[in-house]
């Protein structure tokens, strides 16, 4: 069961170390070198055995690999009862025992310690009755059937929370099953269909183009009704079965016109969720500007589409069209995509009661879009001059930021008009924007806490401004302020809302309805310039954040 | 857009006359999908109608057959259609039914056959019954391919949690199933290091002696298999050079698909190249960069039972010679390849090449002549190469290679099963005894007609299905003519 049973000068046996050889074998990038212990011959060495067991049952795991790591390094894996057992351990104050083993840890090879509390081997010791408790990784399956309860093949099957996001595929029974999850809550749901692809040429259907609708546990047509299901340690949960429904879909024909040809317009649904899943695919406009998608679903979208040349004066220019598009219960017809050229914006920053115009000004300018519809982010970084020059803006509605520059974004005018809180509606043709920072900032410093008033320091903040939730997220653990769940941040002055969250993912939530929602468990904080504001914040436990997120769906 | 005007007129008296007719004639298919093997009906399969030959100009048509199988297509453009079908659990086995819509035939009435498919399935475990996940089985049916009847691929799983796999939509045949699995997790730090062997179902380590699974129409058979696990060995050693800019490469002799490398490890330049199961491998050492690399050595290394330590000693490459001659006089730029890996040659005016950078190894023969050509006659010094495997251990010898021009021709139609010339179909020609280099293959066009320009004179096997093949012999300079039917 030991490693290393290479028998040294001295008689004793050598431990084993690992070491990551430059080499790309196919099966093994790990090689061993046998370790020749730095003490030679003289002291006795010890043992170490033990047990690994399932912590949910108390039953033994076999086939798990242990490492004791200490001064050397040694490897065993469990037997039919899961013992483990090193003979010849070089004594050392300090080693610690690791276990992996499939079904309990991540099968992709992450190192993810289970257990680690420290112990010695003295000179001659037998170190007995060491037991590591693995959590089992749990399982979901079940079975995907028609609406006469016939199988369904082909339907994808998704396993979605805030880390995972694993797709499988139902076999000819509609069967499915996924393992190796993590205890959590899980959304489950199937992917909606695709139409069979068409041979060249024109297809003449006598039956409507139909495919199979996503279907969400606990069986509902509505993602924003659907459940989560709990997998606790270890469990298999069978029977979580899905009845797919059949839904008419359409196409969306229409012509390009203006000047570039895109060479390829996408759908996507106006409001986009995670857990609906739409593929819709990309198609090419003709030669002649026609373009024909097919396959969409009942429901709104966003066609968008965009072309880049390069200009006579060697710089690239684009253009592009976007138009919303409803679709009901028939084709859509003859949509015009026209193309116009994305604008310019130039602008220029300037530091309230700084010394403008003599220092450097520096930082970077960003749009972020508040609508889908075509919208991307487009950033660029400030000249020493405070001048910059923002290229194929997509008009809409953003919202303006500048980051990493010598203050916060106090003011900003698009031609004379001022905007508020930031938010650009950018027009058609170019335009120009005067920003003004400041950096009269204040403090705001606080506690986190659980429920029951203990300190938490694995929370993650969000703060946003108060009824505005455009917010900013931090880990108050990388601040490295003490004691824990203790923060510290610097804030523009004005009022503030702020929330503490368990799940880290919910923490990084861009969509304002979310704090909206859970308003009430923000804390509230007023910052004045060059002041401290104290506040103590609660957690919102996980549960709460995911049941909010199931609300958004 | 005038321009477009301007070619649309001289047809568009042609469309006048056509119009009226096509109105008039405008075609139905109807039909019937029945299980092949129980004459019930078969319910809810999709039926197509694509338009022969396909163009991005074809009208293409699609319906669902209802409950009791039964379809109707109406208002057919006139024209040459093949009927398609879609129906999990069935597939179509016997050629995809093709006619003629017209002023004469506007009605069509089809009966499918449908045959439907088996499942294979099982598990994999190791020997003491546990689950092997993620371990990939492979589904293999002997087929044509390079011009050789070999074992393909034809299917691939990977098996779950516990060790299940299952093949489904299988079509009645003669099967192979094999597994392979990556080493066990937990004893991959122990040493000797430890992986599962690669095995075929039931308990075979080659395919030439595993069992055929004989899969009839709509069967399920269980192909379970257990992996023996076997000790992995090291080949490490030293290289006999200056330079510590070197690599090693390890494979089996009989997988050329899959390379181990190693890079010296400093400051000893010793390497060591890590699990191999036992067999028989070459070893090669390279010097240089990965892009610019120069062979130093390569050797046979048997893996017994035990680590082989060895030290390769650069070989002085040598170098083969040799000419290409067609009917007696030199054939200049003909591409002369030794391999794998490829050492390449061209012959110069006078018919000579210099194949440089050899080892005292076995190496496989490709020629690449001018067209309408074929090899005829290699020789190695002064003896015949049959099976075109040049053996340098004894030294370089010259190579001798006759090429003959007295190709000969076959000209083929293919008729549809109504008698019909049968459009967008594959003609394969097998050389017997098969040879790669005399492997060829054609496309009918719309009137049904293929041409094989470059047959080397000899006995052959021509087929559109392997299934039904025809034998062919082609003489020097001779055309033979070929009727083949779908």
């Amino acid at each position: 069961m030991t490693s290393g049973n290479e028998d040294g000068a001295d008689g004793n046996p050598q431990g084993c170390t690992i070491a990551v050889m430059g080499l790309s074998s196919v099966l093994y990038p790990l090689l061993l070198i046998c370790y020749v212990p730095l003490i030679v011959g003289q002291t006795k060495p010890g043992s170490v055995e033990g047990r690994v067991v399932n912590a949910v049952n108390g039953a033994p795991v076999k086939k798990a690999r242990v490492t004791l790591r200490g001064p050397a390094m040694y490897v065993a894996a469990t037997d039919s009862g899961g013992h483990f057992s090193f003979d010849g351990v070089q004594p050392a104050s300090v080693y610690q025992l690791f276990a992996e083993g499939v079904g309990f840890t991540d099968p992709s090879g992450n190192w993810r310690p289970r257990q680690a509390d420290v112990f010695g081997v003295k000179e001659g010791e037998h170190v007995t009755d060491k037991v590591i408790r693995f959590w089992p990784l749990g399982k979901i399956a079940g079975r995907v059937t028609d609406e006469n309860g016939d199988p369904v093949r082909g339907v994808g099957v998704n396993i979605v929370d805030q880390t995972l996001n694993n797709l499988i595929t139902a076999d000819d029974r509609g069967e499915y099953r996924l393992f190796d999850l993590r205890p959590g809550r899980y959304y489950v749901f199937t992917s909606q269909g695709e139409l069979p692809s068409d041979p060249p040429g024109t297809m003449h259907s006598t039956i409507p183009d139909r495919i199979y609708a996503s279907s969400y546990y606990p069986g509902v047509d509505d993602p924003g009704q659907a459940g989560l299901v709990d997998l606790s340690p270890g469990t298999e949960l069978n029977g979580i079965d899905f009845r797919v429904k059949k839904i008419r879909v359409y196409h969306v024909r229409g012509n390009v016109i203006g000047a570039g040809r895109p060479t390829e317009i996408d759908l996507d649904r106006a409001k986009t969720s995670d857990l609906r899943s739409v593929r819709l695919p990309q198609v090419s406009a003709r030669d002649d500007g026609r373009f024909d998608i097919r396959g969409v679903p009942p429901g709104s979208y966003c066609a968008y589409a965009t072309f880049a040349y390069v200009t006579a004066g060697n710089e690239s220019q684009q253009t592009y069209a976007k138009q919303n598009v409803i679709v009901t219960d028939h084709d859509v017809e003859e949509m015009k995509l026209a193309m116009a050229p994305k604008v310019t914006l130039r602008g220029s920053v300037s530091l309230a009661g700084g010394d403008n115009g003599i220092g450097k000004m520096q930082g970077t300018v960003r749009l972020q879009p508040e609508e889908s519809c075509g919208a991307h982010a487009a950033s660029v970084r400030i000249d020493e001059d405070g001048t910059f020059i923002l290229r194929n803006v997509v008009p809409g509605s953003y919202r303006i930021s500048v980051q990493n520059g010598p203050g916060y974004l106090r003011t900003a005018r698009l031609g004379d008009r001022e905007l508020s809180k930031g938010k650009i509606e950018v027009p058609e043709g170019d335009s120009v924007l005067t920003l003004a920072l400041a950096n009269d900032y204040g403090w705001v410093e606080g506690d986190v806490q659980t429920g029951a008033g203990d300190p938490d320091p694995s929370a993650l903040l969000t703060i946003c401004p108060k009824g505005d939730y455009f917010c900013l997220h931090y880990d108050p653990s990388s601040s490295g302020t003490k004691p824990e769940g203790h923060f510290l941040e610097k804030l523009p002055p004005g009022d503030y809302e702020v929330f503490a969250f368990e799940d880290p993912s919910a923490a990084g939530e861009r969509d304002p309805e979310f704090y909206r929602l859970l308003a009430s468990q923000a804390q509230r904080v007023s910052v004045s310039p060059d002041m401290r504001s104290q506040v103590v914040v609660k957690v919102i436990p996980a549960p709460m954040s995911d049941d909010v997120h199931g609300k958004l769906r | 857009m005038e321009s477009s005007g301007d070619s649309m007129r001289p047809l568009l008296p042609i469309l006048a006359a056509v119009l009226p007719v096509f109105a008039q004639v405008a075609g139905t298919v109807e039909g019937l999908v029945i299980n092949g093997k129980g004459n019930g009906p078969v319910s809810r399969a999709i039926v197509e109608l694509h338009g022969l030959p396909s163009t991005p100009l074809s009208d293409n048509y699609r319906t669902e057959a209802d409950a009791e199988g039964r379809f109707r297509i109406e208002r057919i453009v006139p024209g040459r259609y093949e009927c398609v079908v879609e129906r999990p659990d069935f597939i179509l086995r016997e050629p995809a039914p093709r006619f003629t819509l017209d002023s004469d035939h506007p009605l069509q009435n089809i009966t499918l056959r449908l045959t439907p498919t088996g499942v294979i399935f099982g598990r994999i475990t190791d020997t003491d019954g546990d689950p092997i996940r993620f371990a990939e089985v492979d589904l293999l049916r002997y087929s044509y391919k390079d011009g050789k009847k070999q074992p393909i691929t034809v299917q691939f799983r990977p098996t779950d949690d516990r060790g299940s796999y299952r093949i489904y939509d299988v079509p009645p045949g003669t099967y192979y199933v094999e597994a392979r699995a990556s080493a066990p997790f937990e004893t991959s730090l122990l040493r000797p290091t430890q992986g599962y062997a690669t095995m075929f179902y039931p308990a075979s380590r080659d395919v030439a002696t595993a069992e055929a699974i004989r899969l009839a129409a709509g069967e399920e058979v269980q192909a379970d298999i257990r992996l023996p696990l076997e000790p992995n060995y090291s080949i490490r050693g030293t290289v006999a050079t200056e330079s510590s800019r070197y690599r090693v490469k390890v494979w089996r002799r009989d997988r050329t698909d899959s390379v181990t490398s190693g890079d010296p490890v400093l400051p000893k330049k010793r390497f060591e190249i890590c699990c191999f199961s036992p067999g028989s491998y070459f070893v090669e050492a390279l010097e240089g960069t990965k892009s610019a690399s120069r062979e130093l050595v390569r050797q046979v290394v048997e893996i017994n039972h035990a680590d082989v330590d060895i030290t390769l000693v650069p070989e002085t490459p040598i170098a083969v010679s040799g000419t290409v001659r067609l009917e007696g006089a030199a054939v200049p730029g003909v591409r002369v390849e030794l391999g794998p890996p490829g050492v390449v040659a061209t012959t110069d005016a006078g018919g000579k090449f210099v194949l440089r950078d050899l080892h005292r190894d076995t190496y496989e023969l490709e020629v690449h002549g001018p067209a309408k050509t074929y090899v005829k006659k290699v020789l190695f010094d002064d003896h015949a190469v049959t099976d075109g495997h040049v053996d340098l251990s004894q030294g370089p010898k010259p190579l001798s290679i006759i090429l003959a021009g007295d190709v000969g021709r076959i000209e083929g139609s293919v008729l549809d099963p109504d008698g019909q010339p049968s459009a967008d179909t594959s003609v394969t020609l097998i050389a017997v005894p098969e040879r790669e280099d005399l492997f060829r293959t054609a496309e009918t066009d719309a009137h049904g007609q293929f041409t094989i320009p470059d047959a080397a004179p000899g006995d052959y096997k021509i087929f559109i299905s392997e299934d039904q093949m025809t034998s062919v012999t082609v003489t020097p300079n001779g055309t033979r003519v070929v009727k083949l039917s779908r």
